[in-house]
């Protein structure tokens, strides 16, 4: 009997966790997330006229004044536009130069292959602005700060690591039989390629090209001091307004800017990735 | 177009594990060969070989004349179906299943009555557009086998084609690839674990142990005059015993065996020389009081199990200590426990030599 209540209990608690646990992480995420993001939205609607101070909830007068500012009397339309194009350049030179160093590493038993692989994720770990600081007397030694080529180049730099670590897992995970299938039934090199490399790794190179895309994005340290002052992007205007003339409205404009087409990528991506390729990549083999 | 197989001396080692040691074997043109053997002993690695997926450490492949060690898998014109079923994940069956005839550059029309036929063949008419991953382990084991098939290449190679398929459709898909590879004549090396399945279609039956070959035979002759201890327990069940030969006349031996003297129809034994002996459950025949009072080879022992096994019984025997298997009648009156008596005939006796 008393054994008997002991279980039920213990069921009890078993259920109400099963429950309880993914709402918790549900509230944090919340939390974490979307306080931030709800935050910025107020800030940035904020009349400069009704100063929203510390007792009030929520501001007292709502205006679109910051966003207008915004975009008639800053450079934030130049700086958006630098920063898709180099996002977008940054990520295509990531894919021209990861495949087939991917290819190599995860294909092929070359020697020093797993020295390379841990060589190649140092940029991760290095902090932006030690490697910033001496990556840009290089850089700017080699006569590229300030241009373009020179943001591009750095903007790889970061994000190759990211690229070609799921590349190189993707490439190692495909099984051989299938490669020698394509090769037995009279594929060439191209076919085998384009029929079952390429489709197999799509879920990688989607997932890494994302990644690719919003580091970019995001990047400040190096883009700052490689590119500046000629070449503004999104997050180097968002810090100009951190620094000594601290504005927070003008500042959450700016990060909204910066976050909603990432939040856009990141949504459209994931479901893509989902529906299209994982079932590929996922089936049993 | 058919053509014959020549395997010539190949070595095969992966780093110092010697997968295939001195494998050598010719099959004639259109022949259907299986490869037999425990797991492990190098069966895929050879088929590997072939396909050239591996290149050998020594030795020589050969279709008809030419020899392939130089010429890379995709201009081999050989199919396999492999023992992973190794499917395009992200194609669909028909895709699957045309991807040879489009690298062989097929029409559409001929592309289209073939996989009709193949697909009927493998019975998976209505999944052509399934993903792989949408299909079971048999229908996914199909596809392997329908695309491999659908080439009609010069070479077929099967790796357990059927290992996945219940009782029923692996006996039909059976009869169906042989009748379509005896039909176009396509050389066959097919490997399988299914004793019964090698004898039931191939030609010719290699076995295989530790990366060598053991015997390379016709059904018949590797069933009944197995070469070896192993290849005599491998296939089939078998009573094996060590004997020493004490009186050889004519083409008659007689040999002293665990389960008593045995008279032996054998060609080459001289007295005092040892061998082993293998005689098939089926071989050996009760005796009852009222047939062959006087029968030679008469074995006697008590019955420990009697297991009816549906189209015969399975009698344990035990003689001199060690345990005798015997194939009955399967409504022989023969209870655990009684004590019987057996006979065999001298010529279905098997002697080996190791
Ligand atoms: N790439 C490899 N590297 C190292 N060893 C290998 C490799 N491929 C196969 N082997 C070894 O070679 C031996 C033969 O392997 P193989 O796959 O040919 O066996 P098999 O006869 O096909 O067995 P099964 O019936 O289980 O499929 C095995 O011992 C295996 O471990
Ligand atoms: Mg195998």
């Amino acid at each position: 009997m008393n054994n008997y209540h002991v279980k039920s209990q213990k069921k009890l608690t078993r259920q109400l966790l099963k429950i309880l646990l993914p709402f918790g992480l549900l509230s944090i995420i919340i939390v974490w997330i979307g306080v931030p993001i709800l935050y910025a939205l107020l800030w940035s609607f904020v009349n400069p006229e009704f100063p929203w101070s510390y007792p009030d909830p929520f501001p007292k007068n709502l205006s679109l004044f910051q966003w207008e500012y915004v975009f008639k009397y800053t450079t934030i339309v130049k700086s958006i536009g630098n920063s898709f194009l180099l996002a977008f350049v940054t990520t295509i030179v990531c894919f021209i130069l990861a495949l087939p160093t991917a290819y190599a590493l995860g294909r092929r038993k070359l020697k020093g292959s797993e020295f390379f692989k841990i060589i190649m994720l140092l940029p991760m770990v290095f902090p932006g602005m030690a490697m910033g600081l001496f990556l840009g007397r290089m850089l700017h030694g080699m006569g590229v700060s300030g241009t373009y080529l020179g943001v591009v180049m750095v903007h790889t730099l970061v994000s190759l690591p990211y690229m070609l670590r799921i590349l190189v897992v993707n490439f190692e995970s495909m099984p051989q039989d299938l490669i020698d299938a394509a090769s037995n039934l009279g594929a060439g090199n191209w076919v085998k390629f384009k029929e079952v490399y390429l489709p197999m790794i799509l879920p990688g190179l989607v997932a890494g090209a994302m990644f690719t895309f919003i580091t970019s994005m995001e990047e400040f340290n190096l883009t700052f001091i490689v590119g500046a002052p000629d070449i503004t992007t999104i997050p180097t205007v968002l810090y100009s307004y951190l620094g000594e003339n601290f504005l927070r409205t003008r500042a959450s404009v700016v990060s909204l800017i910066l976050l909603i087409p990432n939040l856009i990528l990141l949504i459209v991506a994931e479901r893509k990735i989902k529906t299209e390729y994982m079932g590929a990549a996922l089936g049993k083999m | 177009m058919t053509t014959r197989l020549i395997v010539n001396g190949i070595d095969k080692t992966f780093g110092d594990f010697q997968a295939l040691s001195d494998v050598s074997f010719t099959i004639e043109p259109g022949q259907f060969v299986t490869l037999l053997g425990p797991s492990g002993c190098g069966k895929t690695t050879l088929l590997r070989v072939i396909a050239g997926f591996l290149e050998p450490e020594k030795g020589e492949i050969l279709f008809g004349d030419k020899v392939m060690n130089d010429v890379p898998p995709n201009k081999r014109n050989t199919a396999m179906c492999f023992q992973s079923y190794a499917l395009f994940p992200h194609k669909t069956v028909y895709e699957n299943i045309i991807f040879g005839l489009r690298m062989r550059k097929v029409s559409a029309d001929e592309q289209r009555k073939r996989v009709k036929e193949v697909m009927e063949m493998v019975d998976l008419v209505g999944l052509e557009n399934r993903k792989p991953y949408e299909l079971s382990g048999g229908q996914q084991q199909r596809v392997a086998l329908a695309r491999a098939i659908i080439v009609r290449p010069e070479i077929l190679l099967f790796d357990e084609p059927l290992s996945n398929l219940d009782a029923k459709l692996r006996e039909k898909v059976r009869v169906d690839i042989r009748n379509i590879q005896h039909s176009l004549g396509i050389t066959t090396v097919y490997v399988t674990h299914d004793q019964a399945e090698a004898l039931a279609i191939s030609d010719v039956v290699i076995a295989m142990n530790k990366g060598r070959i053991v015997q390379k035979s016709d059904p018949k002759t590797i069933y009944n005059r197995p070469s070896t201890k192993f290849v005599a327990d491998f296939i089939g069940s078998a009573n094996i015993t060590p004997g020493t030969c004490t009186e050889f006349a004519g083409s008659t031996a007689v040999v002293d065996s665990l389960y008593g003297v045995l008279r032996v129809q054998a060609a080459d034994l001289t007295p005092g020389e040892e061998a082993f002996l293998c005689i098939r459950p089926e071989d050996f025949v009760p005796i009852f009081a009222e047939n062959a009072p006087h029968a030679v080879n008469v074995v006697t022992g008590s019955v420990l199990h009697a297991v009816y096994m549906g189209n015969s019984l399975d009698l344990f025997v035990k003689v001199n200590d060690h345990v005798v298997r015997i194939s009955a009648a399967k409504d022989c009156p023969i209870p655990e426990g009684s004590q019987i008596s057996f006979t065999v005939q001298p010529d279905k006796i098997c002697v080996m030599k190791g």
